[in-house]
């Protein structure tokens, strides 16, 4: 099977396609290997502090123990505004309550035991999300470079007429730069769907506060959270004057009665402790792409109805799917297994693309051997800083500032293998051979 | 997590549908029979999935495609004798010349129509759309998530459709149309919700 574009098109569309990866590669390439990292985002929390106590589920009275303790911890200072129970789930079997302040783990009687420490995860996952800049620059630029792994996918298919011909043909052991195209073609052929779903997601997440804050500009008076309530449902209207702290229990039993198939994993208490204090309830839906349901109770357990996530309006739905379809988490570990698989492979796409575009510059008689230099020290860099800081991690604990010292081992990676191919050019103008590999 | 008989028997059609596939490319000659046989495999393994699971059950049938076809093509790498030649090295006169835009401020210039007006264009164009479902009786969520969606499909469609036109003319002319028809909508309906 062959697709009918004639050569004008392909070489437009290859243009088209290099210009776009090259100025996307290295942030692109980061953004896929630290995606494929944060997959496995809750079993590197519970390698990160072993010690946090596990169990498989938690009654309710100990949830609203666990609750009353946190609050009770915290109330030399100013009352949290929202107060988030994470239950215990498959992938990671803990109690631990977050509030704005902090985080604690309880175990299965509501004792409050230590405090959360995965600094690790968060750093690896803040990566990802926004590149450790402020969330506004950085998600944006994170979903356009998602928005570009779709145009990047549009043109290599494109640019590729013989793609289901040689959608199985891989000539890896030649060792040169044919087997460089192969490995980026076909890696990219088989994983075209994958990249697509992520991408999209990715972009969908990412670029909100472009297209949220567009909504809000144009329709809202600039509110972004009036922009979303139609989808993910609005707060009820604050009101500060103190209460008795919302019982959870009658909420999570009424779930346990009513939604016998919906496993919670998330009681969120908004304002806790005055009159307007509500709870929600997080329930995932097996086998559903969706992160869950929205249910809304009042502070004695009387329940309100859902936010329609779950059986809402196709919007809703669809906005529902795009964070589990994107992290991969919506089919335990096989999920996830194949998660880390294709983002390896599409992390290799990337690289590998632009080895191939180096390559075509050294065939045209143009060699870059400086940007060849800087592109290894970074697709082995940014891999290292990551072992780095989690070795860092290990050694000196939760505190550690892991955002320069990743910057710091990219950068020497970066120099190091400048350094290398200088050496490696002075020994070859003095005539001395050298084992390093061949470029 | 536990499936049910239509995830299996997607994720088994799914399979079968690669494995055809990959039998069929390999021949010497073209086999129009097997290639719809390995299409209609995959066909079905979506319609399976989809008809008992919805969207996750075409998700997860997916990747057992993507997992079958990764695992042929590591089978392939061994199946492709090693190089015995020197790696070929392709060497072309020093004078050959990439062809490609050289003057910085062309660069800037195609960054810019391509990548920050093309966005402005498709986030304009995407606010229209949902003033356009909500006249049409689409609900304010459906309204607002098509926002969300459309942007992200969209941009890099127009990005590469950009990037293949050479004209400037061209790219200024498309991503011109498109802020003014999609402006022309916001100012008329009064970017009401």
């Amino acid at each position: 099977m062959k697709l009918a574009f004639d050569k004008k098109t392909v070489r437009k569309a290859l243009s088209a396609h290099s210009a776009i990866g090259l100025v996307c590669c290295a942030l692109l390439y980061l953004i896929c290997a630290t995606g494929t990292a944060i997959v496995l985002y809750e079993e590197w929390q519970r390698f990160e502090q072993p010690n946090a106590p596990e169990m498989a589920s938690i009654e309710p009275a100990a949830v609203q123990r666990g609750i009353e303790n946190v609050l009770a911890d915290e109330s030399d200072g100013p009352t949290t505004t929202h107060l988030f129970v994470h239950l215990p789930t498959e992938a990671l079997p803990r109690t631990t309550i977050t509030t704005d302040t902090q985080a604690l783990h309880i175990d299965a009687g509501g004792t409050i035991v230590v405090p959360e420490e995965n600094a690790w995860a968060e750093f690896l996952l803040a990566l990802h999300y926004r590149l450790n800049l402020p969330a506004t620059y950085g998600m944006t630029l994170v979903g356009a470079f998602g928005a570009m792994i779709v145009a990047l996918s549009v043109s290599g298919i494109l640019a590729h007429p013989r793609v289901f011909r040689d959608a199985f043909r891989l000539r890896a052991r030649r060792g040169d730069d044919v087997a460089t195209v192969d490995w980026h073609n076909r890696l990219a052929v088989w994983t075209l769907p994958f990249a697509l779903a992520i991408s999209l997601t990715g972009a969908m997440i990412g670029l909100f506060y472009v297209t949220g804050g567009g909504m809000a500009i144009t329709a809202y008076g600039g509110d972004s959270e009036a922009a979303i309530a139609p989808i993910f449902g609005e707060e009820a209207a604050a009101d500060p004057a103190p209460a008795p702290v919302a019982d959870a229990v009658p909420a999570l039993a009424h779930m346990a009665r009513e939604f016998p198939d919906v496993v919670p994993y998330y009681v969120i208490l908004h304002d806790p402790g005055t009159v307007g204090q509500h709870v929600q309830i997080v329930g995932e839906h097996p086998q559903r792409l969706i992160f869950g349901e929205y249910y809304a109770f009042g502070p004695q357990g009387e329940f309100h109805g859902t936010a329609g996530m779950a059986d809402g309006t196709i919007g809703q739905q669809l906005a529902a799917s795009t964070y589990n379809l994107h992290f991969g988490n919506y089919g335990g570990l096989p999920v996830k297994i194949a998660y880390i698989v294709f983002g390896l492979a599409l992390t290799v796409v990337v690289a590998t693309g632009t080895f191939i575009w180096l390559n075509k510059r050294a065939r045209q008689g143009q060699p870059a051997p400086r940007l060849r230099a800087m592109w290894w020290g970074f697709v082995i860099g940014a891999p290292a800083g990551l072992l780095a800081t989690l070795a860092a991690r290990i050694a000196f604990g939760n505190s550690t500032d892991f955002v320069p010292l990743f910057w710091a081992v990219v950068g020497l990676s970066l120099c190091l293998s400048l350094f290398v191919r200088h050496r490696e050019r002075d020994l070859a103008r003095t005539g001395e051979s050298t084992l390093a590999p061949a470029e | 997590m536990i499936g049910t008989d239509s995830f299996w028997l997607a994720g088994a059609l799914a399979v079968a549908g690669i494995i055809v596939l990959r039998f069929s490319w390999a021949r010497r000659s073209r086999s129009m029979g097997l290639n719809a046989t390995g299409w209609a495999f995959l066909l079905a393994g979506i319609v399976v999935g989809v008809a008992g699971e919805g969207a996750w059950g075409i998700a997860v049938a997916s990747l057992f495609a993507i997992g079958t076809a990764l695992i042929l093509l590591l089978k392939a790498v061994f199946e492709q004798p090693r190089w015995k030649r020197a790696a070929r090295t392709f060497r072309q006169p020093a004078n050959t010349q990439v062809p490609n835009e050289s003057r910085p401020v062309g660069k800037l210039a195609t960054f810019a129509i391509t990548g920050l007006l093309s966005l402005v264009a498709v986030v304009l164009f995407a606010l229209a759309a949902r003033l356009a479902l909500l006249a049409m009786g689409a609900s304010e969520a459906d309204g607002n998530v098509s926002v969300l969606g459309l942007v992200p499909l969209i941009w890099p469609l127009l990005v590469f459709t950009l990037l293949m036109t050479e004209s400037r003319k061209v790219q200024l002319t498309v991503v011109g149309l498109i802020v003014t028809a999609s402006l022309s909508i916001l100012i008329l309906a009064g970017g009401s919700a």
